[in-house]
Parts: C-alpha cells; structure tokens; sequence
C-alpha cells in the first residue's frame, strides 16, 4: 500500500533554525525529515511519497542552489521552497529560472510557509500523476509492432489511410486493420486523443509527401 | 794593654766633660771612667757606698740583671733612672737616664749618664717635634677638607700658621711661571708689626734664582753677603726689600715644579738650620699639593666652563647630583624650569629645586639610581612656573667610584611634552581613522550581520508560531510548547549577542588595554564574518594553540584587524576556480609573543605587490580604499606587535600579527 502523505526535506546548516522549522511542521501536522547539509540529503535514500524540498540557500560546502543543479541533473526534479536570506535577490532570480517553486525570505510568516509548502505539494503531485500517465502511456506504446508505431506517427499527421497505403505501399484496408490496432492498444477512442497521446509520448507525426 | 785603648773615640769621650761616661766589659765589671763619674763615685764612697764596682751596682739595679747581654742583644738601651738617693745634693740629682751602648768590634760597652739639663733640652725637642708634627697634620687636614672656593683663605691660613710656629718674619707662597723666570706672589704673611713693601699678585723678576731651585734643592742666604755677585736682579730685590737672610723652598709635586716658599727675615740675619729647612721643605710639598690640587680644580673648572656652555646650549636638563641628594652640576635649563637662577641651584636639595610633589614622584627612581643602576622613566608634572602638565623623561645615570660605590649620578631629563601631544594626536587620528574603516568594512560586512540577526529571528518566529498552534489543540500540547519557548529564549540571547558584538564593533569607545583572550577573539571574529557573502563558500577551519597566554590590547581593534585578514583572505580565494580553505591559526611565537595567522588559498601576492600592501592607499581592489591593511599595521604596531605576509609553498598568502604577552606600560601610549 503506498503512502501518499507527503513529506517535507528540510535542508538547514543551522541548527535552531532547522529545529525550529521542524517544531512548526509538526505543529501544522506535517511529516518533515531534516538535513544538515546538500550531501547528507543527497546521500540519503527517500520515500517515495509527494515531497518538497525546504531548502537554504547559504550553506557551506555545497548551497542550495547548487543543490538545485544537481538535482536536475540527476533527474530527480522535485519541487524545492528556497529560505533565504535579505539581500539575495540575485540569487533567488537564478534559482528561480532553474525552476523554484517559491521563496521564503527569513523570517516569515507561518502562512505563507504553509501555502508554499502546499503549492509545492500539489506541483509534486501533480507531476507524480503526470509522470504516472506517462508511464501507463509508455507501456501501451511499447505493444505497438514497428508497422503499427508507422501508422500511428502517419495517423496523428492527419494522413487519410489512402494516403498512408499509397505512401507505404500497402493495401488500404490493411492500413484500416493496423489503425484499429493502435486505437485499441493505445486505449484511445478518438484521433484527437491519439493526438494528445503521441504529443506526451514525444511521438513525431509523418506527413505524406 | 786593653783594646779598648785603641778606640779614639771611646779614649776621647773619656776625656772629655760630656757628662757621666764609663766603659764597662761583659761581666759588667766597670773598667774606666771619666772625672765627672770619678767624682761621683768617690762621692758616694765617702757616703759609704763602696760597691760601685759593676755597672748594675752604679746604676743601681737589681745585681741579678745581666746588663751586658741585654745590651749586647739590642745594641743599646736607655735605662730612665735617677741617680740613686744616697747622694743628695743639686748636682747629682739632675742625672736622670743611662745610655748603655756596645762597643762594636769589642766585648766592651760604653755607658752614658745625662743629666737634667740634657734631658730638658731632650724634652724642649721633643714638645717641638710634636708640636712641628701637629702643624703637619693641621696644615694637611686643612688642604684636604677645602673646597675649590676657599683655597686661597686656607693656604693663607696655612702660612700664618707655618710664619708663627717657626717664628718667621715674612713668609711667601709665590707661583712659577712654567719655564719662566719670574714669580708671582700668591699669598703672603707678615708678622704682625712689621712693614714689608712686598705686595701680593706681584711679579718678581729672578732668573737666577729661579734657575738655581728648579733644580728641586732649597737655596738659603744667612746674609746679604752670601748671595752670589752675579745674581744681579736677586741682589737688588733683597737690597730694595731690606732683606737681611732669605729661605727658598721649590715646590715640585709629581716632577713638576709649581712654585717656591719664601722666606725672609728683616730685622736680623740668620743662619738656617739644617732641621728647620728640612721641616719647611716638608711643609712646602703639603703647599703644593694644594697647589697642585688647586690647579686642577681651576682646570676642572675650565672643563666644567666648557661642559656648561655645551650642556647650556642643550634643551635638556643636565645635572649631577651628589649622594646627598644635592646639586653639584646643573645646566641653564633648570632656570628656564623652575625659575632658580642656575649658580643658585648648586648645592640645594633635590626637594628644594623640584618641589615636594615631583620630588616625592621621583624619589622613587632616585633610591633606584643611588643603588647603583640606571633608570629610565616618564612623568607628567607640572612645573613651578606654569599651570600647564608637561610630559618628561628621564635618565638617571649612576656615578660609580672605582671600587663600585655610587658617588652621585648624572641626571638628564628631557621635555617631550610636544612629541607626546604629537603621538597622541597621531594616536587620535589614527584611532578615528580606525573608525571609519571598521564602519566601512561593516557595510562589506552588512549581508552577513543581517543574516546572523535573521537567522535567530527567523527561528524564533518559527517557534511562536508553533507553540501557538500547540496552544490551539485540544488539550494545549504545553511539551512542546516549553520546547518552543526554550528554543525562543536561546534564540533571542543570541541575537541579543550579535547585536552586542556590532554595536561593540561599530561604536567609537575609547582605546581600552585589557586582558586579550586570543582564541576568544578568532572565534570571536568568526561569528561577525561566518556568513559574509565572500567567505559562504569557503571552509575556514582553525588550530587554536590550547594555554595561550594572555595577550593585552584594545579587543574592537584587534578584532578588527583579524576581520580584515579574514575577509580579505576570503576576496582573494573568490578568485579561484575551486573552493578552498581559509585557516586561522594562533600560536605561541616565544615566551613572550603570540602570533595569530591568516592562511588562504587564493592566487598569491608576487613579491613587488608584496613590499607595498601595507601601505595606505594601496589596494588591488577595483573598490576598495586601501587602507584596510594599513590600519590593520598601524594599529597591530600601537599594540607593540608586528604584521607580515609570507607566500605560502602551496599557493597563497598567509598573513600573520603578533602580539605582546607583557601588558606595555601605562606611558607607552
């Protein structure tokens, strides 16, 4: 059974204030799990539940944003709440083209840590459910036969079957057959779906010369 | 024929009427007489004394001493003994001692009986002797207790005492001339009721005479008729004074000749005798050596000329000072001082001439100096003659005798009021300087203060707001609620402290010299700068030496010193590709020394930067002001310490200060 309680990374050098923010969640009713530096959360294995990082931008060693970096490198792209302090505007617009959810400059208010903590939240479950779908997407893909993967990037062109007979030279109805057989592997009921489906997958369309 | 017959002089003496004399052989057996004992030996048979045949029984002495051999051990005895009782009368009681003497060569002895007159005369002589002697001494004492003012009283003094004890007419003390032939008359005495033309600094012209007792032997003339024909101008000079004899003495100390004893007799002509001139020739060298001694207190006091005009011309106070505590030699500077005129200072106390309040300060140091050691040492005193304190230093230099025992010492003291109110203003100045850069370095300093004040602040909020909602359940979770609290407390101290800190660092105080706990001050140091947006990246470690010894200083200028080092050697690690390490060390550099480093990582200053980054205005920094090194150095300096820079092998720079364990003395800044 899967725990979807979601659950908060604090990353802090300082003590108080890490005890501090972890008195407060626990106060809010938040599960929350702290570290004192970027390489002991990044040396840490992680639940996999909805999370979000709450992360300070100054630390020694490596800080938060380079923390952000590796993070994306590695692909583990999870929403992270910046703290930081006065005067780190700069900083904060970098982070925030690296894609932050949020800035909490020190001290704030326990509102506004909540409803960043929240939007962080949903952002993470929300791309949880994404990259669910995708997953699902992936493996009705993955029963395509390699005609049927051609027809599919020929269908979603807009391609009428004629047009994709004449371009492979195949019969028509064949093309009619093999159509049939990704409406239904794919689970999709109409080409407009197809569509929204080849666009998730990364599918490219074929056009008919 | 006996062999004593062969002696002349013993047959002569027999002869003759010089008083009692008798030669008697080694068994005391008397063998021949003169007439003078005949006659008192026959006197005495007629009284019925028949046994004067030996020289005891004469004598009259126990028979059982043995004469002879006593004699014979010491050459010759005196026996003080009167003639014995049984012959009374006038003459015979008036021989009153025996001199027995050995015949040498013989196995005889020769005995000798003086009578009253004899003995008078013996005794007149020696009442003299004594007497000369007393005038010895007296004449001795009084030219060694003088002083250099009152040598010509006592040498006056001196003659008078010589004219009357010798019964003299006129006595003179004149000077020679070096190499000449005149005289000069210093002093002179006459005997009261007589006139003598011959007046005191005159000049005699006397080449021959001059010649003849250079030589160091006396000349004398027991009357006109003596002086020799060609002493032309001597002859008329003794013609011209009335002169009827004349005495002179050379006085010559050491080899060198200084001048002659006069003497000369008006009324009558005189022959001198031998005694006489002998003991005037004695009494003559006591004259010259305080001749000589006069001398050389007049060259002294030549030299003392020339060392006053020198030291006169000195803005110092120079003086000698007697172990009395008195003046003995003082320059001009203590008119201008304390407004005694200069040759009134010679001879007064040290608490007359200073005053009782400075005298009682330096008292102190002038026990030190009289026990035989130098001293150094400032004061701030008021003079006599302004209101206004002045700032003095001063040497005190012992003056030892040969054998180690302080005599006096040499006094210098110099006015460095000006100099002082330089340093202090210099001290001012650069204690404001100071300032300004320890405010500046705060603005490069303000990202990291603010964060230190955020961080407690950020957490206390987050505390209040948890314990709020704690508060809010239903029941009040009051466990976790006193967590928050206590969490709140210890927040808050913390910022409280760094606030302290900052405004300890930014608010101008006085310069303070207290008790320095160095490993305090880094730590110290590093919570102002931890978070400093050059230093976030950087690892600073530390060695802290355990058991440093105190250090003394001002702690707001030292910390400021070390947050320049700190954050300087952060900027010069901002430069470099990689991340490194900043380590701040302290160590113990000798017993009285600690140093503290600065280590980094960063490029390196090559060696022509090197010579000129503690000076002011020098700077690599596009903004910077460059004055943070040289404030760094000038304030290192005023602390008694040093401040250099050292490549490190590894790439980098380490900076390091050092300061004294000693606290330095209160008049050293």
């Amino acid at each position: 059974m899967q725990d979807d309680t979601p659950i908060v990374m604090i990353i802090d050098d300082d003590t108080s204030m890490r005890s501090s923010l972890q008195r407060l969640l626990l106060a809010s009713g938040i599960d929350n799990v702290t570290f004192s530096s970027a390489q002991e959360f990044l040396s840490a294995s992680l639940p996999d539940r909805p999370c979000c990082l709450l992360l300070d931008i100054r630390m020694p060693g490596m800080d938060g944003m380079e923390l952000q970096s590796e993070l994306v490198k590695i692909g583990r792209d999870l929403p992270i709440v910046f703290i930081t302090g006065h005067g780190d505007v700069p900083m904060s617009v970098q982070a925030m083209k690296a894609g932050a959810v949020n800035f909490l400059q020190k001290p704030f208010e326990h509102r506004i840590l909540m409803d960043a903590i929240n939007e962080s939240f949903e952002k993470d479950r929300n791309q949880r459910l994404a990259r669910t779908q995708l997953k699902k997407l992936q493996e009705r893909a993955s029963q395509l036969t390699p005609r049927e993967r051609e027809i599919f990037a020929f269908v979603v062109s807009g391609a009428l079957n004629k047009q994709i007979a004449y371009e492979l030279g195949i019969q028509e109805g064949t093309v009619k057959v093999h159509r049939r057989q990704v409406m239904e592997k794919m689970a999709s009921r109409s080409l407009a779906g197809l569509v929204k489906m080849a666009a998730t997958l990364g599918i490219e369309a074929r056009y008919v010369t | 024929m006996p062999e004593y017959t062969s002696l002349p002089l013993v047959e002569s003496l027999l002869h003759s009427n010089l008083g009692y004399i008798f030669i008697f052989d080694s068994n005391g057996r008397l063998l021949r007489w003169n007439k003078n004992l005949a006659m008192l030996l026959e006197e005495a048979a007629a009284m019925g004394f028949k046994e004067c045949a030996t020289v005891t029984s004469v004598l009259s002495l126990d028979s059982g001493r043995d004469l002879p051999t006593e004699v014979f051990s010491k050459g010759s005895i005196l026996i003080e003994r009167p003639w014995p009782g049984y012959m009374q009368g006038d003459v015979h009681d008036r021989i009153v001692a025996w001199l027995l003497h050995h015949i040498l060569g013989t196995e005889l002895y020769i005995g000798f009986g003086f009578e009253e007159p004899r003995r008078h005369r013996v005794e007149t002589e020696l009442a003299r002797r004594l007497k000369y002697q007393n005038l010895v001494s007296n004449l001795s004492a009084r030219f060694v207790n003088f002083t250099p003012h009152d040598v010509d009283l006592e040498i006056k003094k001196g003659l008078e005492q010589v004219g009357t004890f010798f019964e003299l007419e006129r006595c003179t003390f004149a000077e020679v001339h070096r190499g000449g032939n005149t005289y000069k008359t210093l002093h002179c005495w006459v005997k009261s009721g007589l006139f003598t033309p011959l007046s005191q600094d005159t000049h005699q012209f006397m080449p021959m005479l001059m010649e003849r007792i250079r030589g160091g032997e006396p000349y004398c003339f027991s009357s006109l008729e003596e002086i020799p024909g060609n002493w032309i101008h001597e002859k008329r000079f003794a013609q011209a004074e009335g002169i009827k004899a004349g005495l002179m003495v050379p006085l010559k100390v050491g080899g060198s000749f200084l001048g002659a004893f006069l003497i000369d007799f008006f009324t009558k002509e005189y022959d001198w005798p031998d005694e006489m001139v002998e003991e005037l020739r004695f009494v003559g060298v006591i004259f010259a050596n305080a001749i000589a001694r006069r001398r050389a207190d007049e060259e002294l006091a030549g030299s003392e000329k020339r060392l006053r005009m020198i030291t006169n011309a000195l803005p110092l106070l120079i003086a000698y000072v007697g172990g009395d505590c008195r003046y003995r030699f003082n320059n001009k500077a203590y008119e201008q001082w304390y407004g005694i005129p200069t040759e009134q200072v010679y001879g007064k106390t040290m608490r007359e001439v200073l005053g009782e309040e400075v005298y009682t300060r330096c008292k102190p140091y002038v026990d030190e100096v009289l026990s035989g050691v130098p001293v150094n040492y400032s004061l701030e005193m008021k003079l006599r003659q302004d209101k206004e304190q002045r700032f003095v230093e001063a040497s005190y230099l012992p003056h030892l005798s040969p054998g180690g025992q302080v005599l006096g010492f040499y006094s210098l003291v110099q006015d460095v009021t000006d100099r002082k109110r330089d340093e202090m203003e210099l001290q001012r100045q650069r204690d404001e300087l100071a300032h300004v850069t320890r405010v500046a370095t705060l603005g490069e300093m303000s990202a990291s203060m603010v964060h230190e004040l955020n961080q407690p602040l950020a957490a206390i909020l987050n505390n209040a707001q948890a314990a709020e909602i704690f508060l809010e359940r239903d029941p009040p979770d009051l466990k976790e609620v006193r967590e928050a609290l206590k969490d709140i407390v210890s927040d808050d101290l913390r910022a409280g402290e760094v606030i302290r800190r900052l405004r300890a660092y930014v608010v101008k105080g006085d310069v303070k010299s207290e008790p320095i706990r160095v490993n305090k001050l880094v730590n110290d140091v590093l919570s102002l700068v931890r978070n400093d947006a050059s230093l976030h990246k950087l690892k600073i470690t530390t060695k802290l030496a355990s058991k440093l010894p105190e250090a003394h200083g001002d702690p707001v200028q030292l910390q400021q010193v070390l947050i320049n080092l700190v954050l300087n050697g952060g900027q010069a690690m901002s430069a470099m590709p990689s991340s490194g390490q900043l380590v701040i060390s302290t160590s113990l550099m000798d017993k009285d020394t600690i140093k503290i480093s600065v280590s980094d990582g960063g490029p390196g200053i090559d060696g022509e930067l090197a010579e000129r980054i503690f000076d002011a205005f020098f700077t690599t920094k596009r903004e910077g002001m460059g004055m943070g090194l040289s404030i760094c150095r000038s304030i290192v300096n005023a602390h008694g310490g040093r401040i250099w820079m050292e490549p490190r092998a590894e790439g980098g720079s380490t900076f390091s200060f050092s300061l004294p364990i000693k606290e330095r003395g209160a008049n050293a800044r």
